[in-house]
């Protein structure tokens, strides 16, 4: 057993009293916890409008088979033609 | 806040509620505030280490439990960790003076006959940084987070009897390196020559 000494006791008090807690700034203990606690905003995206995609395939369908229908036309003309 | 709570707490928390990350934090910044403080000796440091500290817990939180240690030993043990590297990246920088950072309570909380000046507060934490980093761990844990020294030994993973005996020995050093430099209370000092009649 280590017995202390008066004046090891007495600097053991003068640490005590030297050395006590400080207080973080406020401000800086508030921001931090909002960076924490906040999750972070999450962008999603845009569902797409299913009319406007029903539009969009019916017009995409439209062009195909009316450059189709165009192209047999022109190629049928170009046969009796040239027959 | 009883243990019993925590455990619920840090349950949540390692299954991402915020809100209970949130409630550790609040009980936890000061203290890890402070220890890094006194080992860093400046506020800038201090708030940018604390913010590290508790973002990596943040992020590691769900591999916690499995360490057996209590929240605020694995936290200590993190600034611990991030303090070290700290010294090690600036080890060429030159320190910051400490007048601007010796906290205010020093100077208008105390009474006078135990009021001590901005140079002894200067000397005294010059002095404790020159010591080895586990004593300077154990001087602030100590005295400015008053734990136990069972507490301190679960933090720095020694046994109470171990750290018991690093401090007497810490605090003779200290003593002794103060002794030499004459920085110590006018009144301690008359024992000390008294006693070395």
């Amino acid at each position: 057993m280590t017995v202390k000494s008066d004046t090891l006791i007495e600097f053991e008090n003068h640490l005590q009293t030297s050395l006590r807690p400080v207080n973080p700034d406020a401000r800086f203990v508030t921001h931090l916890r909002d960076r924490l606690v906040i999750p972070p905003v999450t962008v999603y995206e845009e569902e797409p409008d299913p009319e406007r995609v029903l539009a969009a395939i019916g017009l995409a369908l439209l062009v195909l088979f009316g450059g189709l229908i165009t192209g047999l036309g022109l190629l049928t003309l170009k046969r009796a033609i040239f027959k | 806040m009883p243990e019993n709570n925590e455990e619920a707490i840090l349950a949540g928390a390692s299954q991402g509620d915020v809100e209970a990350f949130g409630q550790l934090y609040e009980r936890y910044v000061g203290r890890i505030y402070n220890y890094i403080y006194y080992r860093t000796g400046n506020a800038f440091d201090a708030e940018d280490l604390t913010a590290r500290v508790f973002f990596r817990a943040h992020n590691h939180i769900g591999h916690f439990r499995n360490m057996g240690v209590p929240f605020s030993a694995w936290l200590y043990r993190i600034a611990h960790n991030l303090v070290a590297n700290w010294h090690r990246d600036n080890s060429r920088r030159h320190e910051v003076p400490l007048e601007d950072n010796i906290p205010l309570h020093h100077k208008v909380d105390l009474p006078e006959t135990l009021l001590i000046s901005n140079q002894e507060m200067e000397h005294l934490l010059e002095k404790i940084r020159k010591l080895s980093e586990d004593r300077q761990q154990l001087i602030i844990l100590k005295f400015v987070e008053g734990l136990s020294n069972a507490e301190i030994g679960v933090i720095m993973g020694k046994s109470e009897g171990a750290v018991k005996s690093l401090y007497h020995r810490t605090l003779l050093t200290l003593r002794d390196d103060l002794e030499i430099t004459d920085e110590h209370p006018p009144e301690y000092s008359e024992k000390r020559r008294e006693e070395n009649k």
